[in-house]
């Protein structure tokens, strides 16, 4: 399947189904979340042991892992690629720049799920704990992302 | 400006976004308030954005469509030609 025909929500719903406890994290979960930010990726962060079925799910749109599940679980990340690009994070626990340890689990337990259709759920984190993903890859753009992610976060919270 | 010009220029751009901050630079950006006028202009922007996009799925559908207007055209504004929006 080219990009160009790239089903979205059928994408989606694969992962949902595959039962993969996969995180949407970037930039699309700052769009599902009503923030207008441009974004070409999607960026998932996925349980450890979850990097097969994972794959998998993704399958079906002819994304091609760059590592097997067990190569991917040492680097911590790969990416799944055709004309879409999808980076994912394969680990227990990430650091923020400053030193900060993020863990899959506890994110999972916090999550936030949105009903994308009818039978079509996606995760993503809190809005702490997507502020803090921001600060693991620590580039200008994710500053501006934390400050809307603030804004969006001090609204929901009156 | 000529294809070459436009796309080092994007490509010098992408850099600067792309580029990992130090400890102490994260600190201190983050440490720079949401002035007022910040703070009003992006809940403008979300509220026109859930507004006119109210689910989801259309809000990526639109984001998915505005990117390939911008990598198309190099102008974010085409993008969100209304809202100045998507210009990150």
């Amino acid at each position: 399947m080219r990009g160009s025909a790239f089903d979205e929500a059928e994408f989606f719903r694969s992962i949902d189904r595959s039962g993969a406890r996969a995180l949407l994290i970037g930039r699309r979960a700052l769009v599902i979340l009503g923030l207008p930010v441009l974004t070409a990726d999607y960026d998932f962060w996925i349980h450890i042991d979850d990097a097969a079925s994972f794959n998998q799910a993704a399958a079906p749109f002819d994304l091609a892992p760059t590592h097997t599940p067990q190569e991917a679980r040492a680097r911590g990340r790969y990416a799944l690629e055709n004309d879409e690009h999808v980076d994912v994070l394969v680990a227990r626990e990430v650091p923020t720049i400053d030193g900060q340890k993020l863990r899959f689990e506890e994110l999972w337990d916090r999550r936030r799920t949105v009903q994308l259709a009818a039978d079509v759920r996606v995760h993503v984190p809190c809005l702490d704990d997507l502020i803090a993903t921001k600060q693991v890859a620590a580039r200008p753009k994710d500053v501006e992302d934390v400050r809307l992610l603030t804004i969006l976060r001090d609204g929901e919270s009156q | 400006m000529n294809d070459e010009s436009a796309s080092s220029r994007l490509g010098r751009a992408r850099e600067f976004a792309e580029r990992r901050l130090s400890p102490d630079e994260l600190r201190a950006a983050l440490s720079v308030p949401i002035t007022r006028a910040e703070r009003e202009n992006a809940e403008q922007l979300i509220a026109w954005f859930i507004r006119r996009y109210s689910t989801p799925i259309a809000r990526l559908a639109y984001v998915r469509q505005a990117y390939s207007r911008w990598t198309a055209t190099g102008d974010a504004t085409a993008a969100a030609p209304n809202r100045g929006l998507l210009q990150r």
